[in-house]
Order: C-alpha cells, then sequence, then structure tokens
C-alpha cells in the first residue's frame, strides 16, 4: 500500500480532518528532471500555511538541534533538495490546504500533488467555487465489511491499537514498536511528558508527516491508561 | 544484532557522536533487506524512494492505468511487523492464478521466475524485510474472485489491501464500485491526485 494510506487515524475518537497530509512528487521520464526548484518552491508555499510538520520526504538528515521546524529548519531542508526529493507536509484542518491548494493551483507548477485525508472532506474542498477541481484519482484502502481497521494475516503478531496509530504516522513505518513502548512507560513513570514523548517518537521517521498534534492526542490516551 | 533500519537511522540521525556505527557493502541475497526496508534508497529501476512505485501519486502524469482498469496493491510486513519473502511468495502464487497483470516497474515483480506463476526466485525467499509492495491491476469483472483469494491466503505475517483507480465523470471510481458489488468496502481516508500534474514539454514518452 502506499505511504500515508497506512494511517489507521479514523479510529480516533474525534473526526481526522486534523490529519490531512499533502505531498508533491515527479515522475521518472516524465517531469523529474530539473524539478528541484518547483520542490523548493511548493514547500515555500507551504511555509505560508502553518503545518503541522513538513519535510523533505525521506533524506533528512539535519541534526536534532533545528529540530523546531522552523522557517531555519525549513530553509535548511530546501537547501538539501534534488530532483529526487519529495516534499510532504502535514496539516491540521482544511482551511489551511484549502488556501494551500488555491496557491498551487494559481503557481501551476505541473508536478503532481496529492493530498491525503478523509476523502469526502478532500472532495467537498475542491469542488468549492474558488477551486472548482475534480481530483484525478484515489487510493482507498480495501476492507472486509464492518472492519475498521483493515490489517489481515496473522494480525495476533500486532501490539495496542494505539502503538499502531503511531507507527503509522510514518509513512515508511520506521517508529518502531519497541521504542513506542519504551516512550509510554516513561510517560506514564512521569519521566518525560507529552510533548517529548512526541518529539522523541518523530526522530526515527525521515518523511516529515508525523502529526504532532494526533501524537499528543493518542499520547493522552496512553498516559491516562486507555 | 541491530536490524538494518534501526542501523540506517542511527546513521542518518547523528546518534553515535564518535561514528562507531558504519554501514557495510552488502551482498546478494542479503541486499534485498535493505531494498526493501531502507526508504532513502532511491532504486534504479523505479526511481523512487521506498519499497513500491509511484502508485496513483502521479498518476495524472504517467497515466498507467486507463479507465477500464482497478490497480491493487498488498503490503505485507506493515505494520510493523516485517516478513519473509517466502509469504510474499504464497500471496503472488495466489494471485497469479487470478489473472492479474503484475506491475512491471514494481521492485518484487522483477524478482519473479515469471509473471504468470508469480512466484519468486528461490534464493531471496528465506530475506527478512520490513515490507514489500505487490502491485497490479485487474480488470472489473475480476475482483471479486481476487479479494476473496487475497482475504483466503494464509500467511505468517500481517498484510493491507490498497486500491486505487480514476475518477469518472459521475464523481465515483470504478474501483470502489466493484470493490462494493464485491462485499467489501474501502476507507473513509484516502490518497487523493488532484490532478496538477502534467508532463514536461518535450518529453516523449515510449
Amino acid at each position: 500500500m502506499t505511504h500515508t494510506l497506512h494511517r489507521v487515524l479514523e479510529l480516533t475518537e474525534n473526526n481526522f480532518d486534523n490529519d490531512i497530509v499533502v505531498m508533491m512528487m515527479a515522475a521518472k521520464g516524465f517531469n523529474k528532471d530539473q524539478s528541484a526548484e518547483k520542490k523548493k518552491e511548493f514547500l515555500r508555499i507551504v511555509g505560508n500555511f502553518d503545518p503541522v510538520n513538513f519535510g523533505e520526504g525521506v533524506r533528512l538528515q539535519l541534526p536534532d538541534k533545528l529540530n523546531g521546524k522552523n522557517v531555519q529548519f525549513l530553509n535548511e531542508i530546501i537547501k538539501t533538495f534534488n530532483d529526487d526529493s519529495t516534499p510532504t507536509a502535514v496539516f491540521d484542518n482544511p482551511e489551511k490546504v484549502e488556501g494551500l491548494i488555491k496557491e498551487l493551483k494559481k503557481r501551476d507548477l505541473g508536478l503532481s500533488v496529492i493530498v491525503s485525508g478523509n476523502v469526502e472532506m478532500i472532495e467537498k474542498l475542491l469542488k468549492k467555487q474558488d477551486l472548482s477541481m475534480l481530483p484525478y484519482a484515489v487510493e482507498h484502502r480495501v476492507r472486509k465489511k464492518d472492519d475498521p481497521v483493515g490489517i489481515y494475516g496473522n494480525y495476533y503478531l500486532l501490539p495496542s491499537l494505539h502503538e499502531i496509530e503511531i507507527e503509522s504516522m510514518c509513512g515508511h513505518g520506521m517508529i518502531p514498536y519497541s521504542l513506542i513502548q519504551r516512550v509510554s512507560i516513561d510517560l506514564k513513570l512521569g519521566r518525560i511528558d507529552i510533548d517529548s514523548a512526541s518529539k522523541i517518537l518523530e526522530r526515527p521517521c525521515s518523511c516529515g508527516i508525523f502529526n504532532h498534534e494526533k501524537a499528543k492526542e493518542i499520547l493522552r490516551h496512553i498516559k491516562e491508561g486507555e | 544484532m541491530m536490524n538494518r533500519d534501526a542501523h540506517d537511522t542511527i546513521l542518518r540521525r547523528e546518534v553515535c557522536p564518535t561514528k562507531a556505527f558504519y554501514s557495510n557493502q552488502l551482498e546478494y541475497p542479503r541486499i534485498i533487506r535493505q531494498i526493501f526496508s531502507n526508504p532513502t534508497l532511491v532504486k534504479k529501476d523505479t526511481g523512487v524512494f521506498g519499497r513500491g512505485t509511484e502508485e496513483v501519486k502521479t498518476i495524472d502524469v504517467t497515466k498507467r492505468i486507463n479507465s477500464n482498469e482497478i490497480a491493487f496493491n498488498i503490503e505485507l510486513g506493515r505494520p510493523g511487523i516485517g516478513t519473509r519473502l517466502k509469504e510474499i511468495n504464497k500471496m503472488t502464487k495466489a494471485i497469479a492464478k487470478v489473472g492479474v497483470r503484475f506491475e512491471e516497474g514494481n521492485p518484487l515483480t522483477k524478482l519473479m521466475k515469471d509473471e504468470v506463476s508469480g512466484e519468486l526466485i528461490d534464493d531471496i525467499l528465506e530475506e527478512k524485510v520490513l515490507s514489500a509492495i505487490i502491485e497490479f491491476t485487474v480488470v472489473p469483472e475480476k475482483v471479486h474472485i481476487l479479494l476473496d483469494t487475497i482475504f483466503q491466503t494464509k500467511v505468517n505475517t500481517v498484510f493491507v489491501v490498497g486500491s486505487f483507480s480514476l475518477f469518472e465523470n459521475n464523481g465515483q471510481t470504478l474501483g470502489e464500485k466493484y470493490i462494493k458489488q464485491a462485499g467489501y468496502e474501502v476507507s473513509k481516508n484516502g490518497k487523493v491526485n488532484i490532478g496538477l500534474g502534467r508532463k514536461s514539454e518535450g518529453i516523449v514518452v515510449q
């Protein structure tokens, strides 16, 4: 399956419109050559719409001191871009994404833009009068009826749902369950607070779509033993 | 022993101040583990990072499926468990019998003895990877038997199934229609290609 589609965030009690991932991608043999500048421009535009998190896609190699995800961090990431880069960002409300898409449509950079989240919400957003866009294609997770999780095979190998929710926030599954379990223990024992826990959990993720706001919501459940 | 991904993560994040960790060159067949586990490697054949291809992400540019096809993918080993390739072999052989068209750019397809049987080459079957994605398309009439086959195949790992197709003029997709007709459902969350991409001028696609 693909990247953001592993997220099982629709299971959290509240709605999942506070977890929307936007990314830009070029296609090898079609528009990838000399695409780096367009991707840099994409991430600069993203920076104007207050993302919860953002990244270069896969090669985040910056030291932890820049982990505040501020403007300096954004500029440092942009310096590393090449034609293989895949800029990503995650947002916590649809209004920000609507503004971003409007701007991207106006700038017409010519590379593919993918929006992940509640499909119904994304479709409604695209149909709004000031955008009036039709989505091109959609990828869904396929499930058995009345099965909200959608994970099959030997699922007895899996840990708790909250751990899966956090693990799936890295598009490549790079947050190990062992780290989530260790952080959960430290959190319950009061050794770390929720903010620190979220930052520790993001560290193995290189794609920049770990949603800290959502992670904190899940970590609060873990801390309270739910 | 530290697993490959933990190792690469330590290198990337510069966790060790004395650089005691280093990455050595892997040889076949062990290098298969790195190819399917380390998302920071760009595959020479697919041109993308990660374990599969660009799937729906650049479909507005590549037009790699047409309006009467439905694309599916099965990722084994996710979330967070990993898998031996012999488990993937069980699934590729099972769905090959349904009559699917394996995605030629996908790294797993390149490891098959032949695409008709879906069988993977023998000397990689014991290799363990974080996950691998089987990608293929089918005609709508085969969706029912395909999904039944996937969900009835026994593997000793976990897996998830995804599907993508193009939006039709009525705002629906072929995939959703046939998946529901087959007695299954699609998730509320999804990945939407909003159609802003286009081929660069002067590019001739072979």
